[in-house]
C-alpha cells in the first residue's frame, strides 16, 4: 500500500541480524553503567599445595577399582520356590472359598467312588453275604458286599467327624 | 578444536600415552575446573570430591569424546553436571529441597575456614543463591571465572545473546537484593 503522496512501498527492505533485539537491552546497559559491575573478588580460598597434590590423588583414585554394588538376583530359585508355594496355597484357599458355598461338610461332599475304591483295596471283603447297608445310603457302589462294620470302623478311624457322614444331628 | 588440543586428545585416546597425557590435562585444567565446581558447591571439601570424580569420568570416557565440541567445553559440562548431581543427591539424602540445601550451605560459609569474604561478599553469595540455577551458572562463569560468552555458550549450549541477557538480569537481581538487605 502506498503512503499518501509518496511513490514508495512502505517496506524499507532493511533487515536486522538474528538475535539483535534479544540482547539489545543488555548491551545498552553495559555501555551505560560500565562494562562490569563490581561486587568484590572471589572470597573462596584453597588449601596450600592443593593443586600440586591433586594429580597424585586423582591417579590414586583411578587405580582403586570401583566398588561394585551388591547384586541381588531377581531370579533366585529359592525365592521363586517360596513365592510359588505361597501363591499355590493362596490359590487353593481362594478357590475353596469362592467355589464352595457350603460351610458345612455333608456326606454328599464325600467322594463316594474314591472311598469305595480305597475300601476295595484295603478292606476284607470275604464276607459277601452282608447286604444290609441301612441306615447308610450309598447311591453308587462298586461292590455291594462290603462289610458294614469294617466300613464303619474305617470311617471312624479316618474321618474326623464321623457323625457328619452318618447324617446324624 | 585447535591443533594442540587435537594432539592432546589423540594422546589421551592412545592407551600407551594416556597416563602421561592425562597428567598434562590435569595441569592445564585442574584450577579452572576446580573453580567451576567450587562456585556451585561452595565448600572446598565438596568441590574436591566433585573435581576428582570429574577427572575420573573424563579419564574413563575420553574414548567417547568425538571432537564435536571443544575439549574444555566437554570437560566443563562434565564438571557442571557432577556438581549439580552432587547437590541434588545430598538434598535427597537430607530430605530437603535444593533451595533449602543451598540456604544451609550459605549459612555454613560464615564458619568455613576457606571462605574469607566480608559481609558484602557473604551477602553476594546469598544473592546468587536466590537466582534460578542457570542464571547462577552464567553469573559464576562470567563474573568469577571471567569466561567469554562464546565459551559459556559452548558449555551450556545457550546462545550468546541469551547469555548476555541472562547475565544482565542476574546482576540486576543481585543489585536489588543487596540494596534491600
Amino acid at each position: 500500500m502506498k503512503k499518501k503522496g509518496l511513490p514508495y512501498k512502505n517496506k524499507s527492505g532493511f533487515k536486522v541480524s538474528d538475535g539483535y533485539f534479544e540482547d539489545f537491552e543488555a548491551r545498552m546497559m553495559s555501555r551505560v553503567t560500565g562494562d562490569k559491575q563490581h561486587f568484590g573478588d572471589n572470597p573462596f580460598k584453597v588449601p596450600n599445595d592443593y593443586f600440586e597434590q591433586l594429580s597424585d590423588r586423582v591417579f590414586e583414585k583411578l587405580e582403586t577399582p570401583p566398588k561394585e554394588g551388591k547384586i541381588i538376583s531377581l531370579f533366585n530359585r529359592k525365592t521363586w520356590s517360596y513365592v510359588a508355594s505361597v501363591a499355590a496355597v493362596a490359590a487353593i484357599l481362594f478357590s475353596a472359598v469362592l467355589f464352595n458355598n457350603n460351610t458345612e461338610l455333608g456326606f454328599e461332599d464325600l467322594n463316594i467312588t474314591a472311598v469305595e475304591n480305597y475300601l476295595l483295596e484295603t478292606l476284607d471283603t470275604d464276607n459277601p453275604n452282608e447286604t444290609n447297608y441301612a441306615p447308610y445310603e450309598i447311591t453308587a457302589s462298586a461292590n455291594p458286599n462290603i462289610d458294614k462294620e469294617a466300613l464303619l470302623e474305617y470311617l471312624n478311624e479316618n474321618i474326623e467327624e464321623p457323625a457328619l457322614l452318618l447324617n446324624e444331628d | 578444536m585447535n591443533a594442540s588440543e587435537e594432539k592432546l586428545v589423540s594422546r589421551l585416546q592412545d592407551p600407551e600415552s594416556r597416563n602421561v597425557a592425562f597428567r598434562e590435562l590435569l595441569e592445564l585444567y585442574q584450577e579452572r575446573l576446580y573453580w567451576q565446581c567450587r562456585n556451585i558447591v561452595k565448600n572446598h571439601e565438596d568441590a574436591d570430591d566433585v573435581l576428582q570424580n570429574t577427572f575420573i569420568k573424563i579419564f574413563r570416557n575420553i574414548d567417547k569424546f568425538k571432537g564435536e565440541s571443544q575439549l574444555f567445553s566437554w570437560m566443563y559440562r562434565i564438571a557442571t553436571n557432577e556438581a549439580i548431581t552432587f547437590l541434588n543427591n545430598r538434598a535427597k539424602k537430607q530430605q530437603v529441597s535444593s533451595e533449602e540445601l543451598q540456604q544451609q550451605i550459605i549459612d555454613n560459609l560464615q564458619n568455613d575456614v576457606f571462605f574469607e569474604g566480608d559481609e558484602i561478599q557473604l551477602k553476594l553469595q546469598k544473592a546468587i543463591a536466590t537466582l534460578p540455577e542457570k542464571q547462577q551458572q552464567v553469573f559464576n562463569m562470567k563474573y568469577f571465572q571471567e569466561l567469554k560468552y562464546k565459551e559459556i555458550s559452548d558449555i551450556l549450549g545457550t546462545s550468546e545473546g541469551a547469555l548476555k541477557a541472562s547475565y544482565h538480569h542476574a546482576t540486576k537481581k543481585i543489585e536489588d537484593f543487596l540494596k534491600q538487605t
